[in-house]
């Protein structure tokens, strides 16, 4: 039992996300940072699918009522549990009566709780994930707001072999090229793959949003990020029908600043699209905050595939490392 | 590192924990023994017990096992302990990496760091001295 | 804007990132065309390594497993079920909505019928004299993309999103049309759109229900009327 003592508003539950129930238009919702959660489920030995809690404003307080193990991923929120300060990307035994407390960032946007067993609500239409937009799924379709109690789900039982836990190592050192300098000031390059309507626009439009340094606006969220840079234009503006549009397309709407459409956004749409986003560098995107700069990089099918490659290989790693670091006890 | 070294260094911290002296294993295609020596080092015991000169002011901190020294987290934009900076006992002030895992170099007590003594990067064997701790509170 | 509409003379597969494919089909919009789309999208939706499916006007989304399938073989075999598949006639179940044309719910009904140079009663014939199938899912759970605009009424896009009250709103983009859900107890009074509103919908009934059995009022295929509740200025 897991219960939240303070909170802000934005915090959900989430899973991985829902399919197939897109027919009635509905979206796929789930973590802005799947990687992030998909890793901290995989250190404490639970489906890569299994719920989490997505912090994306604080501070936040939760009390354990109950011993658990727990892993603490995405941005570093200088976390403390009892006052004592807990590493960032963390897996650790919690103690019933400890507290957590999470502060904001200091860079990166979005943390995970996760905890064995995963957080326990009701799969609705397949998925955990809160849908905000049609009020279901996660905690009764709604923000957590202090006094929620969470509760973990079942799972096999077992010890840390140190009483502090371990820590687990983040994507953006362990994924190979390093396109995420959190210390410099460096852009966040995100891999794309053009979009079939990418030739509609002019060349100099082309070149400029391969080349061009894209500022991420503050109507970011959610939903989707909007980016200022130089205004895209298609010379020929022909009117588009709409079309059902998934995750991490990048539009262009009039105005010629992209918008990309994310875990609550919609679910189709009538822009012109430009580009898609890598699956595997989606989590990038989620972690950077308004105000910090990206830039887009090119790429092929056969990158995006060994870009996947890599994420899946990463995250079987963090599985089998953390295997050794807990050891099953009989129940 | 490899998956293999990072098992080993699991089984070393088992002997360690229960006071095995000697131990060797052998297989077909690979074997490992293991023998402990008495350390002389001061502070070159399992961090997690107080040293044996627990009366001196200063006192090195030692790693816990096998690994790669991290002084800072990557999701993190500063070391887990400056020189100068004062830590409460049990706070991490350093990782050991091994695979994809970070084991936490801990504060046996509370003080301030008054040295570093290895470098980021650095492969260091179980017990390998990482900070000087100076007993206290105030710096 | 100019106001055209791209129409392929060939159908086409491309990918969308690597994470799925969009089949887009040959012609204009027509009942025919969409009804090969719902069938192929029931068909689609059983291949192993399909995560979803969602029809748009004249296309289908279909998400894959990367792990599962091949996004350069997938495309070949969705154009080639897409050549073989028939169309199923869905006739659907007939919906009759009152609609308040123009006034504070349909700010846009008098620059719409300055637009097409009609007056604002005949744009409300127009409007209403039609019967609309839905053809695709929505931006969200709803109503859906509506077919069946009359030619004389297509308009394109606004160039800049404006604010516009949500709740039943009835409104129009390309030649395509919309009835919006009602608005949510704890949903926002407006929110941006780029498409131009007529009216609304005061009784309009909540389409989707998670809660509800069945969760949904409406399918692709069934058909919506509107009726003239009155005109407002």
């Amino acid at each position: 039992m897991i219960e939240i003592r303070q909170t802000s508003p934005l915090n959900t539950v989430q899973d991985l996300g829902r399919f197939g129930y897109r027919r009635y238009g509905i979206g796929t919702a789930g973590a802005m940072d799947g990687l992030a959660l998909a890793a901290g489920n995989r250190a404490l030995g639970n489906a890569q699918n299994a719920a989490g809690v997505e912090f994306q404003l604080f501070p936040a307080t939760i009390c354990f009522q109950r011993d658990a193990a727990i892993a603490l991923t995405g941005a570093d929120c200088a976390a403390t549990l009892d006052d004592k300060a807990i590493p960032p990307w963390w897996v650790l035994p919690v103690r019933e009566g400890q507290t957590l407390k999470l502060s904001a960032p200091m860079r990166g946007a979005r943390t995970y709780l996760c905890v064995a067993g995963g957080i326990d609500v009701p799969e609705v239409l397949g998925s955990r994930s809160t849908q905000m937009r049609d009020a279901f799924g996660g905690l009764s379709g709604r923000y957590l707001s202090a006094g929620d109690v969470l509760s973990a789900g079942p799972h096999a039982a077992f010890r840390f072999r140190d009483s502090f836990g371990f820590g687990i190592e983040p994507p953006e050192s362990a994924l190979t090229p390093n396109l995420h300098d959190w210390a410099g000031e460096n852009e966040v390059v995100l891999r794309v793959i053009l979009a079939s309507e990418a030739p509609q626009f002019d060349d100099a439009s082309l070149k400029a949003f391969k080349t061009a340094s894209w500022t991420i606006t503050a109507q970011s969220n959610r939903m989707g990020y909007r980016l200022a840079g130089p205004t895209l234009r298609r010379p020929d503006p022909t009117e588009m029908r709409s079309q059902a549009i998934v995750q991490g397309v990048v539009q262009v709407p009039p105005s010629g600043q992209p918008i990309v459409q994310l875990a609550d956004g919609n679910s189709a749409g009538g822009y012109p699209k430009i580009a898609y986003i890598l699956q595997s560098d989606l989590w990038r995107l989620a972690q950077s905050t308004p105000g910090r700069t990206l830039r887009f990089s090119v790429v092929s099918l056969d990158d995006a595939s060994r870009a996947r490659q890599q994420v899946s290989q990463y995250l079987n790693e963090l599985a089998r490392f953390s295997s050794h670091c807990r050891m099953q006890v009989g129940r | 590192m490899s998956e293999k070294l990072h098992r080993i260094t699991a089984i070393v911290d088992l002997l360690r924990r229960h006071g095995i002296g000697a131990f060797e294993l052998s297989s077909p295609d690979e074997s490992i023994k293991w023998t402990f020596e008495p350390i002389a080092s001061a502070g070159a015991c399992d961090a997690l017990t107080p040293p044996a000169i627990a009366e001196s002011d200063l006192v090195e901190i030692v790693s816990p096992g096998v690994g790669t020294f991290v002084a800072r987290h990557p999701a993190m934009s500063r070391d887990l302990a400056a020189v100068g900076e004062t830590k409460r006992e049990g706070e991490c002030v350093a990782l050991i990496q091994s695979g994809r895992i970070y084991r936490p170099v801990v504060a046996p007590f509370a003080g301030a760091i008054v040295k570093r003594l290895a470098s980021p990067g650095d492969v260091v064997d179980h017990a390998r001295p990482l900070f000087l701790l100076k007993r206290g509170n105030a710096v | 804007m100019s106001g055209r509409i791209a129409i392929l003379a060939e159908p086409r597969v491309t990918h969308c990132g690597d994470q799925g494919l969009l089949l887009e089909a040959e012609g204009d919009l027509a009942l025919p065309t969409q009804e090969r789309i719902w069938a192929l999208n029931d068909r689609v939706l059983e291949w192993p390594g399909v995560l979803d499916t969602q029809p748009g006007m004249n296309s289908l989304l279909v998400l894959l497993d990367p792990d599962e399938s091949d996004l350069v073989e997938s495309a070949d075999k969705l154009l080639r079920a897409w050549k073989e598949c028939r169309s199923a006639t869905r006739r659907g179940q007939l919906l009759e909505i009152g609609v308040v044309y123009g006034g504070e719910g349909g700010l846009d009904l008098p620059d719409v019928a300055r637009y097409h140079g009609l007056a604002i009663e005949d744009v409300v014939k127009l409007h209403s004299d039609a019967e609309y199938t839905i053809f695709a899912p929505g931006t969200g759970p709803g109503f859906g993309y509506l077919f069946g605009l009359n030619r004389r009424l297509f308009i394109p896009r606004r160039n800049v999103p404006v604010m516009r009250k949500v709740g039943g709103v009835v409104s129009m983009a390309g030649a395509q049309a919309m009835l919006g859900v009602p608005r949510k107890p704890s949903g926002a009074d407006v929110s941006p759109t780029g498409w131009h509103v007529i009216g609304r919908a005061p009784d309009a009934p909540m389409p989707f229900d998670v809660a509800r059995d069945p969760m949904s009022i409406v399918s692709l295929g069934d058909r919506i009327r509107f009726r003239v509740e009155r005109i407002e200025r």
